[in-house]
């Protein structure tokens, strides 16, 4: 896996924000040269070339990894294991239930740390995972224009309308897609709702917030009081359960079509790297983790049960320890083992490795930061592979 | 080829063109009063709770309604146009807000 400078397309940003890439620059951060100010979020300043073996590696072992997260979340539920995840007891039927009968689900997220020949996953985000646009489509288009002779490990866009055709049969239409209103998820929504339009799904937009709740007959409605059975939502169901619709969207489980389903609550928790250690020890592609502490680990990065963009987070690194900061951590930690992650010229990478539901490992977007901790204002840039 | 063969685009590269405030949300709610003039949110969500505890004398007519995907300057007095109504009465008494308050972006 190399890593190159190359000078942007002329007009860059017009370019990605005709295919929907609006939120391309950070109002604020810290440049490289230390400047802080307005930076790209998405950066074709720089590309990753990978190669065609790279490439079959990364997608084996997302397949794996997926094989891995199923058996550890049969067992966390075989095993009654939800307390160890902080998981609320009120959640545990809908989980188990929605774990047994297997309601649509949609897509996820593995991060990886990959330095050319080593995979270790970092985390899973499998209940609300972004930087969606800019791998399945920016990259792409991207691509087309720079290297069109070149290929990529991104066949997301394809795999999601294969999916939406198969869930077809089993979703109630309109299929509702919901967001809070903040730029990149508007777009990450929108374009999830294009690819269930491109199979054919009837679907409406509508905000997290406008969700309605009808006591009286115990249904969530659109703001027209039209009855929503099958929901997309960008929003993760640990904070829906804690707020004030939380109960009655476990009350609606049997009726009403939740993408993703509830039972994505055990992948998208970190106690999960902890469960996967437990049954599969030394696996090239884990990190040891541990829920109750760092037992023997020297160098591990404390993470939040239910963190998210890197908040919370202790890197302990040659007795030195450094801190993010945030608003996670009451629900508990897990303890990693510090990962790999190659340092590019004061660069560091991350593998978003995305998976379809039953479509398989689907592509890769890239995100660099300045530090080994990937955050939410670290850059997404481009790959190809030859 | 691991690239999809195509990258078609239709809701995103629509959503693209009118901007990112443009798609976010489809149907706007505005409150209004019986003139049609933009009030504040507030009123209705003064309504909407009355309509939840029961009505009274001194309320027990609505002043303020929800005017669900009209057009307005956005600014409090001007007129809504367009738009259809929120419920009326003996419909169903629909809370909104519950979800979505907890959290600046919903992705990760």
């Amino acid at each position: 896996m190399r890593r190159y400078t190359v000078s942007p397309r002329k007009d860059w940003q017009k370019k990605v924000e005709s295919v929907g890439l609006t939120y391309h620059t950070l109002d604020s951060g810290v440049l490289p040269n230390g400047v802080d100010g307005p930076q790209p979020y998405w950066d074709e300043s720089v590309y990753y070339e990978l190669t065609a073996r790279e490439v079959d590696v990364l997608e084996a072992a997302t397949e794996r990894l997926q094989e891995m997260c199923l058996a550890a979340g049969q067992s966390i539920v075989d095993n009654r294991r939800f307390a160890d995840l902080k998981i609320p007891a009120s959640a545990v039927p809908a989980i188990v239930d929605t774990w047994n009968r297997e309601p649509p689900a949609l897509y996820g997220r593995f991060d990886l740390a990959f330095d050319g020949s080593q995979i270790k996953l970092l985390e899973y985000n499998a209940d609300t995972p972004t930087a969606l646009v800019e791998a399945a489509v920016a990259q792409w288009y991207w691509l087309q224009d720079c290297f069109p002779k070149a290929d990529q490990f991104n066949s997301i866009h394809e795999k999601l309308i294969a999916k939406w055709k198969d869930l077809k049969p089993y979703v109630t239409e309109p299929v509702y897609f919901a967001h809070l209103d903040v730029d990149e998820d508007a777009m990450t929504v929108t374009y999830l709702r294009d690819t269930a339009d491109q199979a054919d799904i009837r679907t409406r937009d509508i905000l997290v917030s406008d969700i309605g709740w009808d006591a009286r007959k115990s249904r969530f409605l659109d703001l027209e009081n039209r009855t929503i059975a099958s929901i997309f939502k960008l929003y993760p169901w640990e904070l829906m359960l804690a707020e004030e619709f939380g109960p009655h969207a476990l009350e609606t489980m049997s009726t009403m079509q939740w993408i993703e389903p509830i039972w994505k609550m055990l992948f998208s928790n970190k106690g999960l790297l902890a469960i996967l250690w437990e049954m599969y020890p030394h696996d090239e592609l884990l990190l040891p983790a541990y829920l109750d502490g760092p037992r023997d680990l020297q160098d591990y990065v404390r993470k939040p049960l239910l963190g998210r963009e890197g908040a919370n987070l202790t890197l302990m690194a040659n007795g030195e320890k450094q801190q993010t900061y945030g608003p996670y951590g009451a629900e508990g930690f897990v303890y990693q083992a510090l990962a790999p992650i190659p340092n590019l010229q004061g660069n560091y990478p991350v593998i978003g490795s995305w998976i379809v539901a039953d479509q398989g490992s689907a592509g890769i977007g890239i995100r660099e930061s300045n530090t080994p901790v990937t955050t939410n204002t670290s850059r997404f840039v481009p790959h190809l592979f030859r | 080829m691991k690239k999809s063969a195509s990258v078609t685009l239709g809701l995103l590269a629509a959503a693209a063109m009118v901007g990112a405030t443009g798609c976010r949300r489809t149907e706007v709610r505005d409150c209004v009063d019986q003139t049609r003039s933009l009030v504040s949110d507030s009123l209705c969500e003064q309504e909407d709770q009355w309509d939840e505890s029961g009505r009274t004398g001194y309320n027990a007519q609505r002043l303020y309604f929800w005017s669900y995907g009209g057009a307005t300057g956005g600014h409090l007095g001007d007129t809504v146009v367009g738009g259809h109504s929120s419920p009326t009465s003996g419909s169903a008494v629909v809370g909104r807000g519950g979800f979505g308050g907890s959290m600046d972006s919903g992705g990760s």
